[in-house]
Formats: structure tokens, sequence, C-alpha cells
């Protein structure tokens, strides 16, 4: 018989408690190995679902940036708003920004409501729900994906040519990734018992992007300057930019401290996660 | 545990009834967690209840075990418990083998998805890979006979369609054990036999059910043992035809303290001093099997005297229909006078009823009919119950038992 197979499971009150971190962390790991199918699939079930009933569905992806970027460069053209010293078309400057940027925005958001868009499903299956969390990232990827195109056109239409570093702008939005997912855990978690967390986050979020040089350059002075330098998120986006417009990093030692401190939260997000998930089910 | 599927061990569960509550106790708890601190489940906060209390029981490999009781007597939280979706607070679930729930069929299928894509995906949550569920598409769309709408989106799907699809869906998996939350029900008669088959089939190739029904005829059929849980405590568990049994017997009781609703009128003339039942031994008693001796005997006080009253008795069904109706004027001779205390006696030698409970009249008028001096107005009732040890009789709906016989060598070919 297939009795060397048979998976056991035991439930018991505060099981976490009982096992180590090593433990926890092979468990983790085994458990997301075992599910990338269904990573994959729950991405493609959200993905797909988004532009079902929609005339113009890819397009959006453009629209919103242009938007953004367009009203911008409205403010600064009449003279409202002061991007800093920006030496490339701002177009290209802030469009390159804003994809990267919108990997965290979309992702906080979505990974944050992962949990509780699909409360129904953890009511009634067991499943791992960490994989909805991770899943739901990938919208953000996609976006971001989607919007070199964007990107490569704008080089096109100023003429200007990017550095070959270009090519490596996908490996530079891994540490955003690796952070947004981080935090997307345990603001999951804590969005399924507190829904005021979601909310919170969506006011946080367009807060946050306006304190990260994303739609103007790094000032050199000034309290946007300090809060710019003990920010990940500007770090990850200014490497990002730099390696696309000039190939060399201006600022290699933050984007290191950086990454590590993004595979860091990662770590504790998995861990708070693994060990409370549990408790999600009846709260949810 | 070698031949155990599944052994809960003195599990509970509790539930908070307030939302805010629910919240900071959510919370605290992860927060004593996070610390390496115990949350201490066994004792209720404020506002806690136990859905689930002191519950035990085992399932063997292969078998099929039935949950019953009420609506919400806890039976769907125990199951969700088993499937590892509610975590327990107390006691222990070791569950050995991979599992099938049918708790809600179709959950995970998302609306604007087609059959098509909800499958990959449904399948893809209960744990099953691409090539796997790749074998298997085909006989999944066969069984959930979904033709040609496959590539609709399922919300355009009627509820048995979903149904159908969500159960194809979860058997294929091919669990080694079966959850099922009451499914059959939902399906139309050529589903359910198929449902029904395909359980069967489950279970000769040695996997086992976990099953909720309030089809206690399947129950009986299908399962050999059972519980029964009522308030999410276990009331008894055991045989399957026991544990029905008890289960029926219970709601019987039940509707004993909703019932008594009688009404008590008349001028008084004559009263109705104490209604009694009594059985072959001339025992009062209100419980019968059927089939047996009932005597009625009314004891009366005739406060004034009266000419040729009659007694009427009555026995009714749940919903008020008469079943039976005895007059004492139907009896050839006259009753005559009566004053002061007496009492009469009204005898059935064989009671044709089914099992149930049925509450009777007795009243007390003048000559004609017209006048009632007493009457006790579905006041009382008494209940047929075959008794423990003749569970073989098997339940059948229907207010009468008749000892027919079925003669299966009459049949010709």
């Amino acid at each position: 018989m297939e009795h060397k197979h048979t998976v056991v499971q035991t439930y018991e009150p505060d099981n976490c408690l009982r096992q180590g971190y090593f433990t926890a962390l092979k468990e983790i790991f085994n458990e997301l190995f075992y599910n990338k199918w269904l990573i994959y699939q729950l991405f493609k079930r959200d993905f797909s679902a988004m532009y079902k009933q929609s005339f113009i569905g890819f397009l959006w992806i453009f629209i919103m940036p242009i938007l953004n970027v367009g009203l911008f460069a409205m403010l600064g053209h009449s003279g409202i708003f002061n991007f800093g010293d920006i030496n490339v078309p701002y177009p290209i400057y802030a469009i390159l920004g804003l994809a990267y940027w919108q990997i965290f925005a979309n992702g906080m958001v979505a990974c944050g409501g992962s949990l509780t868009a699909v409360g129904d499903m953890v009511m009634r299956i067991k499943f791992s729900k960490k994989c909805v969390v991770i899943a739901a990232i990938g919208r953000g990827i996609v976006t971001f994906l989607v919007q070199l195109l964007l990107i490569v056109f704008l080089f096109m239409f100023f003429k200007i040519m990017p550095s070959k570093g270009a090519l490596l702008m996908p490996l530079f939005a891994i540490p955003i990734i690796v952070f947004t997912i981080g935090l997307g855990l345990i603001v999951a978690l804590l969005n399924s018992i507190v829904r005021d967390t979601g909310n919170l986050l969506t006011a946080l979020i367009s807060f946050y992007m306006y304190l990260t040089p994303i739609l103007y350059a790094k000032p050199k002075v000034g309290i946007l300057n300090q809060l710019a330098n003990i920010n990940p998120m500007h770090y990850f986006i200014a490497a990002g930019r730099d390696v696309v417009l000039t190939g060399h990093l201006t600022e290699p030692g933050g984007f290191i401290v950086s990454t590590i401190v993004a595979f860091v939260i990662l770590f504790f997000g998995l861990m708070v996660f693994h060990l409370t998930e549990t408790r999600i089910t009846e709260r949810i | 545990m070698s031949d155990l599927a599944i052994k809960v061990d003195r599990v509970s569960k509790k539930f908070c009834k307030s939302l805010q509550k629910s919240m900071v106790y959510g919370l605290t708890d992860i927060g004593r967690n996070l610390c390496g601190m115990k949350s201490d489940p066994h004792i209720l906060r404020d506002d806690e209840f136990w859905a689930i209390k002191d519950i035990s029981f085992e399932v063997k490999r292969g078998e099929a075990f039935a949950l019953v009781g009420a609506n919400g007597a806890g039976k769907t939280t125990l199951l969700k418990m088993l499937n590892g979706i509610f975590w327990p607070d107390e006691g222990k679930i070791t569950v050995k083998g991979t599992l099938g729930p049918l708790i809600a069929v179709g959950a995970g299928f998302h609306p604007m998805l087609s059959g098509r894509d909800n499958i990959y995906i449904n399948a893809a949550i209960l744990g099953i890979g691409k090539k796997e569920i790749q074998k298997r598409f085909d006989e999944i769309v066969a069984f959930a006979d979904i033709g040609k709408f496959l590539d609709t989106p399922v919300k355009h799907y009627s509820s048995g369609m979903f149904v159908r699809l969500g159960f194809a869906v979860a058997v294929h998996c091919e669990p080694e054990i079966l959850l099922i939350d009451e499914i059959l029900s939902v399906g139309d008669m050529s589903f359910q036999t198929k449902c029904k088959k395909k359980m069967d089939q489950f279970l000769t190739s040695g996997k086992t059910i976990v099953y909720i029904s309030h089809n206690l005829d399947t129950v009986v059929n299908m399962c050999q043992r059972a519980l029964f849980i009522q308030e999410g405590r276990m009331v008894y568990a055991g045989d399957s035809k026991n544990v029905v049994y008890e289960y029926r017997k219970s709601v019987l009781n039940q509707e004993k303290r909703v019932l008594s609703h009688g009404i008590r009128q008349g001028s008084g003339e004559v009263v109705i001093k104490k209604v009694e039942l009594l059985d072959q031994n001339g025992e009062a008693t209100d419980t019968f099997k059927p089939m047996s001796y009932l005597k009625l005997k009314v004891h009366y006080d005739a406060v004034q005297r009266v000419e040729n009253p009659q007694f009427r008795f009555r026995i009714f069904t749940n919903d008020k229909t008469i079943i039976v109706e005895a007059n004492s004027s139907d009896h050839s001779e006259q009753l005559g006078a009566i004053q002061g205390p007496g009492e009469i006696c009204y005898e059935i030698p064989s009671i044709p009823f089914n099992v149930g409970r049925y509450p009777f009249s007795v009243l007390i008028a003048d000559s004609t009919g017209m006048m009632v001096y007493d009457a006790h107005e579905h006041l009382h009732e008494f209940m047929v119950d075959p008794g423990s040890d003749n569970l073989d009789i098997p339940f059948r709906s229907g207010v009468l038992f008749v000892p027919g016989q079925w003669d299966l060598n009459s049949k010709t070919l």
C-alpha cells in the first residue's frame, strides 16, 4: 500500500510554539516550493479576471502613469512645482521612477488586501495562504514589464540612447519585490483581523510616494533629503533609474544596505505569517 | 494508530460573538505567540463561547463516518477543523492521508472565469499539479456534465452545474479522506445518484469518508459509525443505527417541549381530572412500540348529574391532522346518567403508528355533542418508538406503520 507516502497532519493549539525557527523556515520553503503551481494559478486567476469586463483592458497599464506624469509635467512647466536637477527629459525620468514605484504601491495594496479578498475561500478550503499574498505581487510585476514598452517608446521619441545597463533593469526590481512581499505578508495578516489596516495603508502609500524622490530629483538639503537618505524605496528606485540612464549607481552603499533590509523584512514577514496564520480563518 | 485515518482527541473550539472583541483577541493571541508566550486558549474570554467542546472520536481507514445533529450543533465547524481550516483551542487532531474537502463545493471558483480556468485553479487550490489535472481533465468535464459550457464564465452557470463542477474537481483529485458536508441535497436526482455511486466506489477502494447529512436513511445505509453532537457537545457515538436512533429520539423530545400549547375549555358540569395511557401490563406510560396495545383511561368528576354524555378521543399528527377519532356514543349501548367521580377507558389492541410524537385530545360533551363540559385539546401526547432493541425496523416516512411484507419470490422475469 502507499502507507509510506501518507501525509500525517496534526493540529494542536499553539503548535507554532513547539517548533524552532529553523524548522519553521524549512516548512515555509517546502510549502512555497510545493505550491509553485498554485501561486501561478492564483496569479492567473487574479490577473485574467481583472480585465475581463473591460473594453480597453491592458491599456489601463499605460494610462495611469501617463496621466500622473502629464500632470507633473504641467505643474513643472508652469513653475508651480520644481523638479530639481534632472538632466534627462522629464517624462523618461518620471515614468522610469513610477514603473519601479508601482511594483511597491500596487503590490502593497494587492498583497495587503489579498487575504480579505479571498476570505470566502479561506473559510472553506485549506490551502497555503502565503501563496495568496505572494501571488498578489504578480500584477505589479506584469504592469512593470508592460511599462518597459512605454519606456522604450519614450527613449525612441526623445531620440536618446539608454546605457547598456538598461538590460539589467528587471534585475533591479527584485529588491523591491522582496521588500513588498515581506511587508505585504504582515499587512495582509493584520488586515485580515483589523480592516482599518487596509484603509490606513492606502492613505500612507500616496503620502509615501511624495516623500520618495520619484517625480522630482532628490533634493541636496532639507528634510526631504534627510528622509530620502533613510528611505529604502529611494535607493531601489534611484539605483534602478541610474542603471538605465547612466549605467553606474550614484549611491551603491545605500542600495546594498536597503537590499539587505528588504531580505530581512521578507524573512521576518514569512516567519510572522507562518507562526500566526492558523489564527486568520476565524477572524477574517 | 496504523489503521486510523482520523483521530480527534478531546478537541474544543471557541468563537467570539462580538466582532470588535474578536479583533482585539486576534491581535493579542498573535502578539503573545510572537513573543513566544502561550495564548491560553482554554480560557473563555468575555463574549466567547465553546462552539465545539471536548469532542473525541476516531475514524478508521476505509470507513464511512457520519456526523449528525441539528443545525448549529457544530457539525460543519468540526468538519472544518478536520480539514485544518479552523485550529483547535484544546485537544489534538491527527489526520493521516490527503484530504478532499467538500465543505463548500466550488469555493474558490472565480465567477468571471470560465469553467476550464476554474478547474485548473480549483485543483491547484486542492493541491493538484498541472500534469495530474491535465490527465483527469476530460474525466472531470464528463462527470460534471457541463459540456458546451466549459468556456462560459461560471457566473452564468446554474447552481446545479456549479455544484457538479465543484464536486467533480474535488473527487477527481483522488484524496484519501473525503469530507462531505451535505452536498447531495443540492444536485438533481441523476447527479445525486452519480455522487452516491462515486462515494461507494471511493469506499470500496479503501478510502475514508466523513459525512454530514440530514438524510438519516443515507447515514444508516452508508456509514458504519456516527457521532451525534448537540450544541458542540458529544451526545452519543457508536454504531450509526444507534446514533440515528438517539438523534431521532432527542428531536422528538424537543418537539414535546415546543408543542404543548394545548387548550382547556368547557362549561364545567363534568371535569376531566386525569388522563392516563396504559400499556398491556396496565402500566402508565407515554411511549409505545409500533403495533402495541394502548389503553386510554379518563378520570372524570361529574359535578352535576348529566344524562348520556359523550367522551371523545382524538389523535393528531404534529400538523394537527386528525388520524383517529373515537366517540363513546358510537357504542351500541347508552352510557346513561353520571354523577360524581368515575373513569372511562378506550382500548386500541394494536396502534398502527410510525415512529413519532402524537398529540391527542379528550373531550366530554352533552348527548348532542353541542355543549362541551370539559375539553383537553392537544393537552397530551404519546410517543411511538420501536425502542433501542428494535433498530432493525427501518425508519420510513408516513404516519402509519403497516406490517406489510414484500414477496420477493413473486417477481416475474
